[in-house]
């Protein structure tokens, strides 16, 4: 099947060399058409560089990012992100801010709200079209962003761990939707997030990054079947994925935790 | 204000003009035989033209008054033509002008001191030039503030110089700004202008500035063009902090707008309370300090319409 999404050789180094700091160094990966892949690395293993590499939201990086086999620079039509942060617009209803992305390009008012209510139906958020976000929890806000995003009907989906702020409940739940919508769309969807429940719950494949420089470190299949929901956590296989998940990333999360914690030591002393 | 009218003794007539304005009359008899000559300065301006409006309508010539209008150049020249007795009546001479006059013995009586026109055009040219002040600065202003917040060196140059500005007395700059604008009320709007922006700015670069990073993020992976970015993100989301600095103009825009009536007499509610406080009127005095809060209360109410128009949340 042809790749959607390709990633040669990516490295970005903040500051010059010798002192700058390399955040992720000489990343490949191909994710397919239709395929669910998470990027799974502890704090500090640059998932985040990688995201705004691949978003075309930071420049200057090494490497290439290619969509549909083309070389991309800049932020891609054929990408839809889904941001981390809260990035609902407080001032728009749900329907407004799920129909910006047709605004701007044009969609008379009539086509993208029916449009908008469609995705807005996949996420679940139907009977809610006209509230604001301040009226929503923070799983809703981040289900508006996602039927957002997918208004825009880009090829690869774009998630930077959209559940990040949630509690492992709603998580689960929120996960069984994404579930849902990729099974609806088959939408070529990259996940990075530093939840491993979540990434082996959606993922076909999990991409385990290491600390700081950021690279691969292994590339695990999730060979679970499909249509999976959050009852997959009770699957024996579902727990082997974690542990073996877990195996790889530990070294690496203590790691960056006894760095991170040395380098606060060593800014008191400073200061 | 200037609406004084001054005229020949003739008490018989005196009526007639009485609450057209105020009147001076020269304590001599009226040339006999001739035409009554009236003086008024400033054809075509609201209060100094009622005279030549009552003589077109018939009014006067209704109740058996005939006479010839003579234009001049200003209060002076009203009062020289009535001391000289070439003129007989005097309206809209200038207030201190006259009184001061009639204090010296001068051959010269007031016949009514109340305001030409109709009295609500205070509180009308107060509303206008203050609403015009605020306009300026929320359309000057806004522009301004999302420059300096674009380009982040200027505004870190000029943000200083800007709360400098905000803090200075500008209302004492007052001699200097009527040289350059004449004794007019666009002096006045200027004034309440040049200390309403000053927030506007600053607010609005503070608001923009303040955008979160992923709003940015959002316009660019939507394919926003800068304009639309602009009006879809940048300018709703910066909006509640630049009507912190709208409101902020329009307070001192006010308070300078009536305080520079106050100071110079060319009319609005701030002429009022310094008309009423010279004539020790001090209930009507204190009434239009209330309606100097009355219309700043409806300034505020039309500002929050306008937020909620603008931005429902």
């Amino acid at each position: 099947m042809a790749n959607d999404l390709e990633i040669c050789s990516v490295s970005k180094r903040y500051g010059d060399p010798p002192g700058g700091l390399l955040a992720v160094s000489d990343i490949s990966l191909n994710v397919r058409m239709g395929e669910f892949v998470s990027i799974i690395g502890p704090s500090g293993c640059g998932k985040s560089t990688l995201f705004g590499i691949i978003g075309g939201l930071l420049p200057d990086y090494e490497g290439e990012v290619r969509v549909g086999g083309r070389r991309h620079v800049g932020t891609h039509k054929d990408i839809g992100i889904v941001f981390q942060e809260e990035s609902t617009l407080p001032w728009r209803t749900v329907l407004a801010n799920v129909a910006l992305p047709l605004e701007i390009q044009g969609v008379p008012r009539a086509e993208r709200e029916e449009r908008a209510r469609h995705y807005i139906e996949l996420v679940g958020l139907t009977g809610f079209e006209n509230s604001r976000p301040v009226e929503l929890s923070g799983g809703m806000r981040q289900r508006t962003a996602i039927a957002r995003t997918l208004a825009f009907q880009p090829k690869v989906l774009l998630m930077d761990e959209p559940f990040g702020a949630l509690d492992e409940q709603t998580r689960l739940l929120l996960g069984d939707r994404v579930l849902a919508i990729h099974k609806e769309l088959k939408q070529t969807t990259l996940l990075i997030t530093h939840n491993i429940t979540e990434a082996v719950q959606l993922s076909d494949r999990v991409v385990v990054m290491s600390y700081r420089p950021g690279r691969v470190l292994r590339i695990v299949d999730i060979d679970l079947p499909r249509p999976r929901s959050s009852d997959s956590v009770t699957d024996e296989r579902f727990g082997r994925y974690v542990a073996e998940i877990w195996g790889d990333l530990r070294a690496e999360a203590s790691r960056g935790m006894k760095e991170a914690e040395a380098s606060r030591g060593s800014g008191r002393r400073a200061g | 204000m200037s609406g004084l009218p001054i005229r020949g003794f003739t008490p018989s007539r005196r009526s007639v003009l009485q609450g057209a304005g105020a009147a001076l009359i020269a304590s001599r008899p009226a040339r006999a035989a001739d035409r009554m000559r009236i003086v008024s300065s400033q054809k075509g301006f609201w209060d100094t033209t009622l005279i030549l409006f009552g003589q077109q309508k018939g009014i006067f010539a209704d109740n058996g008054l005939e006479f010839d209008i003579i234009w001049t150049d200003g209060g002076a020249d009203i009062q020289q033509s009535i001391i000289a007795g070439s003129t007989d009546f005097g309206v809209a001479p200038g207030i201190l002008g006259a009184l001061s006059a009639f204090v010296k013995g001068a051959p010269v009586a007031v016949t009514n001191a109340a305001m030409t026109g109709s009295s609500d055009l205070f509180w009308y040219v107060t509303f206008q030039t203050t609403f015009a002040a605020t306009a300026a600065a929320l359309l000057l202003g806004v522009p301004a503030g999302a420059v300096l917040a674009r380009r982040r060196l200027l505004g870190q140059a000029y943000e200083p110089w800007l709360e400098a500005a905000f803090a200075a007395p500008i209302i004492l700059l007052y001699p200097l700004f009527l040289i350059f604008f004449g004794r007019s009320l666009v002096t006045v709007a200027v004034m309440g202008f040049v200390v309403a922006v000053i927030p506007v700015i600053i607010k609005t670069r503070e608001g923009i500035t303040a955008v979160r990073p992923v709003l940015h993020n959002l316009a660019l992976s939507l394919h926003m063009t800068p304009l639309q970015s602009l009006a879809k993100i940048v300018l709703p989301a910066a909006l509640p902090t630049i009507f912190v600095g709208l409101r902020l103009g329009l307070i001192y825009a006010m308070i300078n707008i009536v305080a520079v009536e106050f100071l110079v007499g060319i009319g609005g509610l701030g002429f009022v309370v310094a008309d009423m406080y010279d004539r020790y009127d001090i209930p009507s005095m204190y009434s239009a300090v209330v309606f100097v809060i009355v219309l700043s209360s409806l300034f505020f109410l039309l500002i929050e319409r306008g937020e909620r128009w603008l931005r429902p949340v």
